[in-house]
């Protein structure tokens, strides 16, 4: 795979394919929407819902995770040098869709009042897919928000990123990833839990001696960087061996993505990071910033990669129709799912008593794409209930290794 | 559906092998600290060769793989079945049969879990007459204690799923019932015969949730709390490990106000055992012979003498617990008789009864290990059954739906049994042991005296062999030469010990004072140092704590680490320690412990955020288990014994405070740091 066959393929989208097919069978009608995700330190977790609350939005999902910073602090005694130790935030990934046209808006908005352009509050983005649920999310009238008037429309969010998933096996391999998307300067890694199954399933009781959960590493990449960064990632991570992981790959739309990766004494007036990001602000993109050279990477075995025109499926149930979404899933074709605990919250006076909620993702290969979404359409209860909802979006890479 | 993977027979026993390892090493890596601690103590510091070395290891070995066996149990088996049930329960059914629910299973687990055996044991020295209040409760109205302690926990259970349902704070709980907690310990330690029962409440809001009951209510409560929150007031799944410690205080004592006109007052030992007095001691004793099995067992001689009122009477007793089996059993029951003769007898009754004796008696040198095995299997098999149908059953007839992973979950259940079948076996084999051989060593530390141990009666005592010595200083003295199994040495004579008449000499075996008679403070502090080690030591190889730690680390998704959780709250624990044993040396009423210790937590508490405050709470709920409660009764009687203090109470409530300090003190630190990072984007932001 490589950059000039993802530029020539770009005109063909699996999610779009998905969304004429659907629209033409007519069962479940598909709304093209924007995603708007929000990752946020837990001490301004309860601002940011209240002022989505105010957008007129009902519901947020939320997830729970951490990100991984470098903490520099002097040696004690007195001794020269200083000490990097990698620590944890507690985060809360809210994720939320809007209509297309007026994401952009509630970007701009958010940005304003949860200050995200200041590096150290969070990250946020947005990526455009196709969504099945039962109503479309509703159009926003700005008009009634108080404080609209003072957001500014002209922030300058980076273009071109990718936003790349790491699904790791093994526990604690997790930080290892962490610290390589540090050293490298990428961005501030997410990382949180999911449970995959569908190994230990086939394997009877065997199955003890791997742990179902699983760490997933979330991290923003540039889009000419991303490849390089995989490979990186690949390796690091042992990822070419069966069994301990994958990676896969989503567009990001726009955004602006936390850049504060180390915490404590700096040498000089700014830090490599604030630099990083002015040019970035400056530049309005990530396309400026060298290119990784990993033409030493060998180790990846190039058959394993999936081809460039993958799906991914995500669809929010109730956990117990987790089990069955999986499995009609994996008849349709779809290799395995991983499994997030979400929490909705909404707003109103709704009494929702909904039974927990888990996310189901899929990576899917475009020539199935249409049979599994089919397949979880009608396995679930989406169009039925309101907080359930499937979800597909593009993902041009994929690496997997099987048995 | 794909099919069925085959994995090969080598490999398979290759990832069996790695399974097992990592965890047995997680486990070594755990228990060793407090391992070598105590063995080091005891070799180095207290320079007292290790007895029984072979069992001990072999009873440490068994500690070890029981402690792996019982985690993977709960994680694979009893946990999930717990969440399941959490999960669903809100779905399908009001908050009635919720808390109906939560009570049935607090109640029951308080009911089958041995905790009580527990509170018997730190209350081995109470005496019915400078306690009865205390006595009654522990030795007459058992199970009234113990079902007083179930419904404190039953009601717990309730109320946390409760606040859970209704997405309360755990704050206004803590708030409310610990202030009135406290108030009533107050109280109390104004009234002299209630006053002895705060110490027993305390305790037993530190016992009550044990290894099994720990998890399976924190999983179910993680599930309600999933099921039925849509914001973050509710802590999560914690916070019900803190009401099932906090309300049994509050039963306990109001199980003691209320029963407060039926204990007899407080008196003393000679008039207690009088004759004048039998009509209200029987109100503490089933008969006489009890009252008797009292003096010899927990009374001294006064006791003993105004009991028969009649010398003749009196010796003539002691001359049948001297030669006669049967008589030596109704007196002292599980006693040894030489454990008497150290600890109860007094010299002139040493003196008799080695003038009376006429052949040594049968002494039962301990109890077999397959005996052991069969006792805690009856005991983990009550723990964990019960529990697990009740689960089971609601699971399946109430809220219907299916187990999954069926043969996971039989496996976890089958391996918690075995787990703590060899965890309980162990301790009573290895730790235990090894924790008594130290604690009862230990008081030598802060000794000024020699204390005595045993006496053996040489007859006939042949004076010639007598030499004597002089010192530099011109003292003389006089010594012989003894032969033992272990080989020859020489001996002080002193000539009180020698009977001319009879030709006895009593060889009375002293323990000396470690430090020396002048250095009694350095002593305490090396008691205190031993405290805290072995606080600290034991309480990382909790099950319980373990469980909790992985759970935190699941929940705020490594965010903080079970390893961070273990260290602080055993930090917590080895400072509680330290204010338990000084609670005992120097006597300090227990409320001058709590009372101060709480008021600073209502604050830290205040300041914390809910998530945090309902785990911390929690925390101090579980330290006390089966590995840390053995060891620190052992210590805690050897100290109490050494200083004639009524009661060993009050350790494990300080051992429960302090982890709640320390872990809030953490979660405000944790808290600042990430503050830090906002402040300094805050104080870089170029706009």
């Amino acid at each position: 795979m490589n950059r000039d066959n993802a530029k020539s393929e770009k005109s063909f989208s699996p999610s779009r394919a998905v969304w004429k097919t659907q629209l033409d069978k007519g069962t479940h009608a598909p709304h093209r929407v924007s995603r708007i995700t929000c990752i946020v330190n837990k001490l301004f977790s309860d601002k940011i819902v209240e002022q989505v609350f105010k957008l007129g939005i009902s519901s947020i999902f939320d997830e729970t995770g951490r990100t991984a910073r470098e903490f520099i602090t002097p040696r004690s005694l007195g001794l020269p040098g200083s000490t990097i130790k990698l620590e944890s935030t507690p985060v809360d990934v809210f994720r939320f869709t809007v209509q297309r046209k007026q994401a952009r808006m509630v970007m701009d908005y958010l940005v304003r009042v949860g200050n995200f352009n200041i590096p150290g509050r969070g990250t946020i983005f947005s990526q455009d897919l196709i969504e099945f649920t039962k109503k479309e999310p509703k159009f926003i009238d700005f008009d009634g928000v108080d404080g609209v008037d003072d957001v500014a429309h002209d922030i300058p969010y980076l273009q071109k990123l990718s936003y790349v998933i790491c699904v790791l096996s093994v526990p604690g391999s997790g930080e290892k990833l962490a610290k390589v998307a540090l050293d490298l300067g990428i961005c501030v890694p997410l990382i949180t839990h999911g449970i995959s199954n569908d190994l230990r399933d086939q394997m009877g009781l065997i199955r003890i001696t791997i742990p179902p959960e699983k760490e997933v590493v979330h991290l923003i990449t540039p889009e000419q960087d991303t490849e390089s960064i995989i490979k990186l990632l690949l390796e690091e991570g042992r990822l070419n061996k069966p069994g301990r992981g994958f990676i896969y790959q989503t567009p990001i739309s726009y955004g602006l993505i936390d850049t504060r990766m180390r915490v404590g004494r700096q040498q000089y007036a700014a830090s490599m990071e604030q630099i990083i990001a002015a040019i970035d602000q400056l530049k309005g993109n990530t396309m400026w910033r060298k290119r990784l050279d990993t033409s030493d990477v060998n180790s990846i075995d190039q058959q394993l990669w999936l081809p460039n025109d993958n799906c991914e499926i995500s669809v929010i149930s109730d956990e117990d129709t987790e089990d069955l979404l999986k499995l009609a899933g994996m008849n349709a074709g779809a290799t395995g799912s991983t499994v997030s605990r979400l929490k909705i919250i909404t707003s109103g006076a709704k009494e929702q008593k909904a039974s927990s909620l888990v996310q189901s993702t899929f990576s899917v290969s475009a020539e199935k794409t249409n049979d599994v979404v089919d397949a979880l359409l009608e396995h679930s209860a989406v169009g039925i209930k309101a907080s359930e909802r499937l979800q597909v979006l593009d993902s041009p890479a994929a690496y997997i290794h099987t048995f | 559906m794909k099919k069925r993977i085959k994995i090969p027979f080598k490999n398979a026993v290759g990832m069996l092998g790695g399974y097992a390892k990592d965890r047995i090493v997680e486990q070594i890596r755990l228990i060793a600290f407090i391992i070598i601690y105590l063995v080091a103590f005891q070799m180095i510091i207290l320079r007292v060769p290790l007895s029984n070395a072979l069992s001990l290891a072999g009873g440490i070995g068994l500690v070890v793989f029981g402690l792996a066996f019982f985690l993977e149990g709960l994680m694979l088996g009893l946990m999930p079945l717990g969440e399941r049930v959490g999960v669903k329960l809100p779905v399908k059914f009001g908050i009635l049969f919720i808390a109906i629910f939560g009570i049935f299973l607090g109640f029951g687990s308080t009911v089958a879990e041995p905790a009580i055996s527990s509170l018997r044991t730190a209350g081995a020295g109470v005496t019915a007459w400078d306690a009865p209040m205390l006595y009654m409760l522990l030795e007459r109205n058992t199970q009234a204690l113990v079902y007083s302690i179930g419904a404190g926990v039953g009601i717990a259970v309730a109320l946390g799923m409760f606040r859970f349902y209704y997405q309360l704070s755990i704050k206004p709980f803590i708030y409310t019932i610990i202030p009135i907690a406290l108030a009533l310990s107050v109280l109390l330690s104004f009234d002299e015969t209630l006053r002895s029962i705060i110490g027993l409440a305390w305790d037993s809001g530190a016992v009550t949730t044990g290894a099994v009951t720990v998890p399976l209510v924190l999983a179910m409560g993680i599930g309600v709390s999933r099921a039925a929150s849509k914001n973050k007031a509710s802590g999560g799944g914690f916070g019900v490990i803190m009401l099932a410690s906090a309300l049994p205080v509050l039963s306990v004592l109001i199980l003691g106000i209320s029963l407060r006109s039926t204990s007899p007052e407080i008196t003393t030992e000679d008039h207690f055992f009088s004759k004048e007095n039998r009509e209200y001691a029987l109100k503490l004793f089933d008969d006489e012979s009890a009252i008797l099995n009292h003096a010899f067992t927990r009374g001294s001689e006064i006791g003993r003498k105004s009991f028969f009122a009649d010398d003749e009477l009196y010796h003539n007793k002691l001359n049948q617990l001297a030669n006669n089996p049967k008589v030596l059993k109704e007196l002292l029951g599980s006693m040894s008789f030489d454990a008497w003769l150290s600890k109860r007898a007094s010299d002139s009754e040493r003196k008799y009864i080695a003038s009376v004796k006429t052949e040594p008696l049968d002494v039962i040198s301990g109890v077999p290990v397959s005996t052991v095995l069969k006792q805690e299997s009856k005991i983990a098999l009550q723990a964990v059954i019960p529990l697990t149908l009740l689960l089971l059953l609601v699971l399946l007839l109430f809220l219907r739906e299916k187990l999954r992973y069926k043969d996971e979950f039989f496996l976890g259940i089958a391996f918690t049994l075995v787990g703590m079948i060899l965890l309980t076996s162990g301790i009573r084999l290895g730790l235990g042991p090894l924790g008594s051989q130290v604690g009862a060593q230990l008081p030598r530390a802060f000794s000024k005296e020699a204390k005595f141990i045993d006496s053996k009666m040489i007859t006939p005592f042949d004076t010639t062999i007598v030499f004597s010595t002089i010192a530099l200083d011109g003292t003389k003295k006089q010594f012989f030469n003894l032969t033992e199994e272990s080989g020859t040495k020489v001996v002080e004579f002193e000539q009180k010990n020698y009977d001319k008449v009879n030709n006895i000499y009593e060889y009375v075996i002293k323990r000396p004072p470690l430090l020396g008679p002048n250095l009694t403070i350095l002593g305490i502090l090396l008691v205190l140092l031993f405290a805290f080690g072995m606080g600290f030591g034991a309480t990382m190889a909790e099950p319980a704590l373990n469980a909790l730690g992985i759970t935190v680390e699941e929940l705020t998704v490594g965010a903080i680490k079970r390893s961070q959780i273990l260290f602080v709250v055993s930090l917590g624990v080895g400072i509680g320690l330290v204010l338990g044993v000084l609670r005992i040396l120097y006597d300090i009423p227990l409320i001058w412990l709590i009372l101060p210790g709480y008021l600073i937590l209502l604050p830290l508490t205040y300041f914390s955020e809910d998530e945090f405050s309902s785990m911390a709470w929690d925390c101090g709920g579980v330290t006390t288990g089966p590995v840390t409660v053995p060891l620190v009764l052992a210590m805690g009687l050897s100290i109490g014994g050494e200083l004639n203090v009524i009661d060993g109470f009050g350790i494990l409530g300080c051992a429960s405070l302090m982890p709640i300090i320390t872990v809030l003190t953490f979660g405000l630190i944790t808290r600042a740091r990430q503050k830090r990072i906002v402040n300094a984007s805050i104080e870089n932001d170029d706009e």
